[in-house]
């Protein structure tokens, strides 16, 4: 068997979800090297992974733990050390792959000197596509990240949120099977970051894989499917979000607020089961939600607000 | 002055150069195949682990094929969209000021430039061209250095390596991209100098009444009145003044001086009575016909070279005064249609070398023959007196009516067995001694084309010298305008090869040691033909030096001062000192080959001495930029593919 080209018979052999396996990596290392050849740093150590098709799939880690590292393997920006890494059944470093990736990087890395349409375009002419279906696309995916009122300034003049958004833009120009989002949510404001996971699920809802690497955990909670989390370039752990944070020794019940006198009764049947009251109380919301409503509020009604009433109700108003 | 190196000619360059071209790339293949094979093993681990060596090696075969592959699969539409970004980068990066700069240096320039110079064309020609191929050069080097490493630093090029792109059109679209913007400058530069030089010589006289006078006496004309023919002087502008003469029909006609002259129109009423036109003649693109020359020493053999007065400057080779020496150039393809005037001028800029100084205001005597090569009918056109470091310009008539003498003249030629050939063998049944009149055409120009045309030098003790282009027949003249932009051509073929070793020398070197490997192959371009004659050992043209010593061996004969004209002692270490240096001249010899020749790319010194460069040199240097640019962007594609930019 050449070493350049994946067993798909023994992929499928392995996919619990009878999709279709997108990347899967054996045996995956990468170590760099100083000038003499010699070891320098293990970035990542005999990485084995399969992210099967039409999931989200999270890379957590702590800085340096070497997520980048798999995603610039994965893209064939690095080449590994040991070990093979496929993706749609080819090797990494197969230029043709790209065709069907899109890449989100750390930071955009971008053209400062283009503005939002002629990147767009740059990117559209380097998947050969045809000028009406550039046009096409670069219009609708400038409307997408709303970005309209912009689309005509060079790149250097916006702020971060902006160029995230032309960066994510340029990764879905050629709407591509598989996108891979480095730290997708970094440098955005709620509203981004809530606009960007609501955009990883419509992706997910298209069949299409997302691989998204980050370390803001509450993210990755939201929108993975699956996370690994990858320390000192080591996989941990493995599995589906659902299942990995349920704390199955623990049961939480949430009803409307309850009257004292109910409020009395259940502990008291708690009390004769020798159950131990863990927690009791009114559940926060997340400051994301709280700082969402105030903004949709704020976008309805214009003018001065009256501030919040600190009863602790805000979500259930 | 003409051009004074060898001009090479497409028929007789091609083949040996297809040759040595392919040899050079098949070599250069092959040991990149083996050295990227050896890399592969050695980073693949295969010292620890030998059983990993199929492996590695199959993958390495398949990486290379893939390699191959991705060579073909171009995308004209990719590689467009990769040029603009580049031509975007060039504008945002401000090479506009370039421009700005050369537009300083030329109105400064009209300070320092001498237009009462003895040859104001060549110095300002020089000038414009010399400064703008400068300026373009290092420009695009520093723009083409900087561009992938500054890519790769700020990982915009990752956005790009994860489209389906190719390092192939990265590698192709940088360097197309940055041409199209060098090109711009190279013609606005290329317009700008043709106005300034134009601009620059325009000049007019007016004629100088007070200096007429009469010459010789009054001539009676058929309506009873006297005329005289008038000589006087024409004003004096931008240092130099025209002799006029006035003939009987009332026109006036002025002598060359600085290699122009001026057409006169009548015009009544104005000073002198003749208005003076622009300058005819200053800025030409002559295009020259050369011949094949051979020699033919004092004893009538013919001679590969003629003989050596010891200058160091072997470019030219001599023949003696006052004996049967002679030069001779063939000349193949003569058509009658080629020539539409009654005479074909001849042009020459011959060396002459004095053995005593005979009388220096006069120069030597020659003699100008032209020779049936088939029947060996040979006459003898005229005897003219030499002129050094300028060029001298005869005719020969297409009827000879007048000529010194007519000969049989038989070529002799030392055969490889040392007998003596003959010529023709036999003089023509009808003796040309008799004849009162030749028709070049009919009479001196074989069937085939062919004449030869002959020079003597006739005073005994003096040497004339030549070299192949320094006599031709002048068919006619080019366009000086398209002649400037043909020359600037030539810029453009050297920078192209700047850009596609820059960008090539990027894609695995960081900006500044590509800028300084770039900058090492332009100077070492423009000093090309030193390089390659150190590099053969052959440090004066045509004399093979017998012995060299490598820098080691120089070395060592410092510090043990052993003379340079003593053998070095027969020991190990001195055979392997000799050895080492064999070693470095090899390496010397293929950088020779490896570096471009960029000064023989550059047609300055055509246009700067008003020859007008054919489209045959236009070709070759195309066909050299393109044998160069072959392999500078296959390996720049294997060498960015082969490149981990995430790392």
């Amino acid at each position: 068997m050449s070493q350049d080209t994946m067993d798909s018979a023994s992929a499928e052999r392995s996919d619990p979800t009878g999709r279709g396996v997108v990347i899967e990596t054996r045996g995956l290392s990468k170590f760099y090297r100083d000038f003499w050849g010699r070891k320098k740093v293990q970035a990542l150590k005999a990485l084995d992974l399969q992210i099967y098709r039409g999931e989200v799939f999270g890379l957590l880690g702590p800085n340096g733990s070497g997520k980048t590292t798999t995603m610039k393997l994965l893209l064939g920006l690095l080449f590994p050390t040991g070990g093979d890494v496929f993706v749609f059944g080819r090797a990494a470093t197969d230029v043709a792959k790209n065709e069907r990736i899109g890449y989100l990087p750390e930071e955009s890395y971008l053209y400062r000197f283009l503005n939002a349409e002629e990147t767009l375009d740059f990117y559209g002419r380097l998947f050969n596509m045809s000028r009406s279906v550039r046009r096409q696309r670069v219009s609708d995916l400038i409307e997408m990240v709303g970005l309209t009122w912009a689309k005509r300034r060079p790149l250097k003049e916006y702020s971060k949120g902006m160029t995230r958004r032309i960066g994510l833009a340029q990764a879905l120009i050629n709407d591509p099977e598989l996108i891979l989002l480095d730290e997708p949510t970094s440098g955005l404001d709620p509203i981004g970051t809530r606009e960007m996971k609501d955009l990883i699920l419509k992706l997910r809802d298209q069949g299409k894989t997302v691989v998204m690497c980050s370390h803001l955990l509450a993210d990755v909670q939201d929108v993975c499917d699956r996370i690994g989390i990858l320390y000192q370039g080591e996989l941990k752990e493995l599995g589906r979000v659902d299942q990995l944070v349920t704390m199955k020794d623990v049961t939480e019940i949430r009803v409307p607020r309850l009257s004292p006198q109910v409020e009395q009764e259940l502990k008291a049947v708690l009390n004769k089961h020798q159950v131990p009251v863990l927690a009791w109380g009114n559940p926060s919301t997340t400051l994301e939600d709280l700082f969402l409503r105030i903004i949709r509020e704020s976008e309805a009604h214009p003018g001065l607000r009256v501030h919040g009433r600190g009863d602790g109700n805000a979500d259930r108003n | 002055m003409p051009i004074e190196t060898e001009i090479p000619e497409l028929s007789r360059w091609l083949l040996p150069s297809l040759e040595t071209w392919g040899i050079a790339l098949a070599g250069l293949a092959v040991a990149l195949f083996v050295l990227g094979w050896i890399w592969a093993l050695l980073h693949g681990g295969v010292i620890a682990n030998p059983g990993l060596f199929g492996p590695l090696t199959q993958r390495y075969l398949i990486r290379t094929w893939a390699g191959l592959a991705d060579l073909l699969l171009i995308s004209p539409r990719r590689v467009a969209a990769l040029a603009w970004l580049g031509i975007k980068e060039a504008i945002r990066r401000r090479v506009i000021v370039v421009f700005i700069v050369f537009l300083g240096i030329l109105l400064m320039a009209g300070w320092f430039l001498d237009p009462a110079s003895n040859n104001p064309a060549k110095l300002y020609l020089n000038f414009v061209m010399g400064t703008s191929d400068y300026l373009i050069l290092l420009l695009m080097l520093l723009v083409t250095v900087f561009s992938l490493p500054n890519d790769i630093q700020k990982k915009t090029i990752y956005t790009v390596l994860t489209k389906p792109v190719r390092p192939s059109e990265i590698i192709l679209g940088r360097i197309l991209g940055f041409t199209v913007v060098g090109t711009v400058l190279i013609v606005g530069m290329g317009l700008i100098s043709y106005a300034f030089v134009v601009r620059g010589l325009a000049h007019t006289h007016q004629i100088d009444e007070a200096t007429l006078r009469p010459l010789g006496d009054p001539v009676p004309q058929p309506d009873g009145s006297a005329k005289t023919l008038q000589q006087g002087w024409t004003t004096k502008v931008h240092g130099h003044r025209h002799r006029v003469f006035l003939d009987l029909q009332g026109r006036a006609r002025l002598d060359m001086e600085q290699g122009h002259t001026h057409v006169a129109t009548a015009e009544p009423g104005v000073e002198g009575g003749f208005v003076l036109g622009g300058p005819e003649g200053l800025l030409t693109a002559r295009i020259p016909k050369y011949g094949d020359l051979v020699f033919r020493n004092r004893q009538g053999l013919d001679e590969v070279r003629g003989i050596s007065v010891g200058d160091e400057w072997t470019y030219r080779s001599y023949i003696e005064g006052g004996s049967e020496a002679a030069a001779i150039w063939t000349f193949s393809g003569m058509r009658e249609s080629d020539f539409p005037g009654d005479t074909i001028p001849v042009e020459m800029n011959i060396g002459v070398f004095r053995t005593h100084k005979g009388d220096m205001q006069r120069g030597i005597l020659g003699s100008l023959l032209v020779r049936n090569p088939d029947n060996g009918v040979t006459v003898e056109l005229e005897v003219f007196e030499s002129k050094e470091f300028s060029i001298l310009q005869l005719q020969i008539p297409k009827k000879i009516e007048r000529f010194a003498s007519a000969r049989f003249v038989q070529r002799r030629t030392r055969a490889a067995d040392g007998a003596i050939v003959f010529s023709p063998k036999q003089p023509p049944e009808k003796d040309p001694g008799q004849q009162k009149a030749f028709d070049l055409f009919r009479d001196l120009v074989t069937p085939d084309g062919r004449l030869e045309v002959w020079l003597q030098c006739l005073e005994g003790g003096q040497y004339f010298g030549m070299a192949k282009p320094d006599l031709y027949l002048r068919v006619g003249d080019g366009t000086f305008f398209l002649n400037v932009m043909k020359g600037y051509a030539g810029t453009w073929c050297q920078m192209v090869m700047v850009i596609a070793f820059g960008v090539m020398l990027s894609t695995f070197l960081s900006a500044p040691v590509a800028m300084a490997a770039t900058l090492g192959i332009l100077i070492g371009g423009l000093a090309h033909t030193f390089l390659t004659q150190v590099a053969v050992g052959q440090i004066f043209e045509g004399v093979e030096t017998p012995y060299q010593a490598g820098p080691i061996e120089s070395l060592v004969r410092l510090v043990t001062q052993i003379g340079v004209m003593e053998e070095l002692p027969e020991t190990v270490a001195y055979q392997v000192v000799q050895r080492v240096d064999i070693g470095f001249r090899l390496w010397l010899e293929s950088m020779a080959y490896a570096i471009p020749p960029l000064s023989q790319m550059s047609f300055v010194n055509f246009v700067m001495n008003g020859y007008n460069v054919s489209g045959e040199l236009l070709l070759i240097d195309l066909l050299r930029v393109l044998g160069y640019f072959v392999p500078v962007f296959i390996l720049g594609h294997f060498f960015l593919k082969s490149r981990e930019v995430a790392a």
